[in-house]
């Protein structure tokens, strides 16, 4: 923390007003928009008037220091702040145009649409069928027994895990190991069928085996679906994603091709991350 | 620091005897730490097998009863009866004159008034009414003679008890009485046996007549009462609390009133209860009902409490999944919080239960302290309650009352334990569930 040569990260970031968030942060035709975003919890900012452009069936990673807000940003795109009392969402944010901040919007759908999956595997301690059928339940999804057998089926043979657990559906989900516990939580958000994932460092509590099975799992889940995810790992966004989006303390600072931001970042702050220098 | 160990080091041998002192104190202290907790615990226990022993030692004789099994002949001339008499005639046939003259027949030296009285007095003084309604319920044994198993007096009850046999003079009786007492042993009619009247019987002025059965109903009725009121009150308000309320000065507020409502003394509870429900709602005194109202604003602190904790244990991450399924609060809380927090929540209701089932001082402020024979049919009939009945016995000055007591108290006691290890039965599930 003390080496001369490290330049100080707050004030290196310190650009007054508007900054530029550097690379190509907007797309056409994207899936998910993020316009003049700011995040407050309470009077403390954490995320400062970012512009962002999600785009279909891409897999985006969020990379930066710990605190910067990459979770506080997962969170606004299928409004999981709501539940944070002292959190305050500023800006225009959009799905297939439709503005998910709006009256009309019901958070219920919205996180139907929108999935997520959490740091630390968080199975529901039920069996592992209850947990896949879950949210078919509640959103209604399926008519009778069969069907919902056939999602739940489905799901989980997506996520690898069909063959694992097909004998021990009715057993307790917490009995099993923290990757398949991991997966479980991914079949359990695509078997409402949402057209975005959000993932917030969903490998940072596993081992190195179990993580390579759900990285290669995020890369068949891509095929269908769009996926945001928070790594504090740069191997792993560079394994999974096409694009890659720095944070710096709330600040966007620079979005680009994964391959780019690995190896020729435009801007220092990312330079300075993705060599070690900051973290 | 640094400094310190740079002066210590040319003197390694003072510092690690100087440590080694160090370390046997340590040592010696760490023992007798361990050994004042022993002790504290040995000393409870003490207590507590001293209590036992007392009560049990005090109590176990009332869970017995002396019985005189005695040939009465139910000679129709006597009663005025026949086979044939119907009901009436039976009640109104003088089952009292008869009794005492078929006594008087048998021990013919009961000359005197006061040996007369003091036959009759070996046994229950409810006699003649016991023979009267076994001739209503069979009117053939008129005319014929049966061996009835008569229910000795309490006097008779002590002494057989614990003086038969020995010069000790622990009971009432007159000496005419003992003798009396000690021919029926000898010829072999007195007999002990369990005591079903004092579960089958409700309070009495006759120790040998009374029992628990009205006390036991009276606090089913007041728990139930309890239950129905605090649970569902508690859990609402438990729930409101930690999911819902906004946190703010208000809530603040009830929170610290709710955990003062835990400390106030139970007597005050059945003074607002006297002012509010029984002059203020006009409701009858000493009724199950207004006792169980009463301790619902007794025990629903503790429920709130202990609800509020096991909601607060169930982890944040199941909210975040539910909710990150696109479940709403109240689907997160009654599908996945609900469940997780219920057996704590049973728990703390069943420790309030148990506090309620042992409370005496709400109860008396609201009457239920009447001398009640009735066993009670509904929650608005006149009622006492286990511990309500202990402190009436407790109170009285027949001897035989004191082993009564000591049976109520561990009657009582049974209560207790087995509802607080099923409320330790409940916690450990809760334990294993993660
Ligand atoms: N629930 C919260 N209440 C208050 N501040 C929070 C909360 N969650 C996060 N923060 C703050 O917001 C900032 C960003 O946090 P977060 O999004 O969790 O960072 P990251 O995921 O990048 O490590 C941090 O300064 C953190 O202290
Ligand atoms: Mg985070």
């Amino acid at each position: 923390m003390n080496t001369a040569q490290k330049t100080n990260p707050e004030a290196a970031v310190e650009i007054p007003g508007k900054y530029q968030t550097v690379g190509h942060p907007l797309l056409d035709d994207p899936k998910m928009t993020v316009r003049s975003t700011s995040v407050f919890y309470a009077e403390k900012q954490a995320i400062f008037d970012v512009d962002l452009d999600i785009g279909k069936n891409e897999v985006i990673s969020m990379i930066g220091p710990s605190g910067c807000g990459k979770s506080t940003f997962l969170r606004c795109l299928n409004r999981m702040n709501d539940t944070i009392d002292i959190c305050r969402v500023e800006g225009d944010l959009r799905l297939d145009d439709e503005d998910i901040y709006s009256k009309k919007i019901d958070v219920v759908e919205l996180r139907a649409r929108v999935g997520m999956v959490f740091q630390k595997p968080n199975p529901f301690p039920k069996s592992i069928y209850e947990n896949v059928a879950y949210g078919a339940r509640i959103h209604g999804l399926t008519d009778n027994k069969v069907q919902l057998d056939e999602l739940v089926e489905k799901s989980l043979v997506r996520c690898g895990l069909w063959n694992e657990v097909k004998d021990r559906l009715e057993e307790p989900a917490t009995g099993l190991s923290g990757g398949q516990q991991q997966r479980l939580c991914i079949a359990r958000a695509i078997a409402v069928g949402p057209e975005v994932i959000l993932m917030d460092e969903p490998c940072s509590a596993l081992d190195p085996i179990a993580t390579a099975t759900v990285e290669e799992l995020i890369h068949e889940l891509s095929e269908n679906f769009t996926i945001a995810i928070v790594t504090h790992s740069m191997q792993q966004a560079a394994r999974v994603s096409q694009r890659t989006a720095y944070f710096h303390l709330g600040k966007l600072i620079e979005v680009n091709e994964t391959s780019q931001v690995f190896t020729n970042p435009e801007h220092k702050l990312t330079e300075e991350y993705i060599t070690g220098r900051i973290g | 620091m640094t400094e310190q160990i740079t002066e210590a080091t040319p003197m390694k041998d003072t510092t690690r005897s100087l440590r080694e002192a160090r370390l046997k104190k340590r040592h010696a202290a760490e023992k007798r730490f361990q050994w004042y907790g022993r002790l504290s615990i040995a000393f409870g226990i003490a207590c507590v097998l001293f209590l036992f022993y007392d009560i049990i030692s005090k109590g176990h004789g009332a869970f017995f009863q002396t019985y005189i099994n005695m040939e009465i002949e139910f000679d129709g001339e006597k009663l005025g009866l026949t086979p044939d008499s119907s009901e009436e005639e039976i009640r109104a046939a003088s089952f009292n004159s008869f009794f005492k003259k078929t006594l008087r027949e048998k021990y013919p030296a009961a000359e005197t008034r006061r040996e007369k009285s003091q036959l009759y007095a070996v046994f229950t003084s409810d006699m003649p009414l016991i023979l009267r309604d076994m001739v209503i319920a069979d009117p053939s044994i008129i005319g014929t003679k049966q061996t009835v198993s008569m229910i000795a007096d309490d006097d008779t009850d002590v002494y057989v008890k614990h003086a038969l046999g020995t010069d000790s003079d622990i009971s009432r009786m007159g000496d005419f009485q003992r003798s009396i007492v000690d021919d029926l042993h000898q010829r072999g009619m007195i007999e002990k046996k369990f005591n079903a009247i004092f579960f089958s019987n409700s309070d009495s002025r006759e120790p040998e007549l009374a029992g628990i059965r009205g006390a036991i109903t009276g606090s089913f009725l007041t728990l139930m009462v309890t239950l129905l009121m605090s649970f569902p009150i508690a859990v609402a308000t438990a729930i409101y609390l930690e999911e819902f309320a906004p946190t703010n000065k208000f809530t603040d507020f009830i929170e610290v009133n709710i955990n003062n409502l835990a400390a106030v003394p139970s007597v005050i509870f059945g003074l607002l209860g006297l002012a509010v429900f029984i002059n203020f709602f006009g409701m009858p005194r000493s009724v199950p009902m207004v006792g169980g109202f009463v301790l619902t604003l007794m025990t629903l602190p503790t429920i709130i409490i202990s609800s509020r904790a096991s909601i607060k244990a169930v982890p944040p991450s199941i909210r975040e999944a539910a909710m990150g399924m696109g479940a709403s609060k109240v689907q997160t809380v009654i599908h996945h919080v609900l469940p997780l927090a219920m057996p704590g929540m049973l728990t703390g209701t069943i420790i309030g239960m148990a506090q309620a089932l042992g409370e005496t001082a709400p109860l008396l402020m609201i009457g239920m302290v009447a001398f009640i024979v009735d066993v009670p049919g509904s929650v608005t009939d006149p009622a006492t309650v286990l511990p309500v009945q202990i402190f009436l016995w407790s109170d009285s000055p027949e001897r035989a009352f004191v082993e009564k007591t000591s049976a109520a108290i561990m009657v009582l006691l049974t209560f207790l334990i087995i509802m607080n290890s099923t409320a330790v039965w409940l916690r450990k599930r809760l334990e294993r569930r993660w």
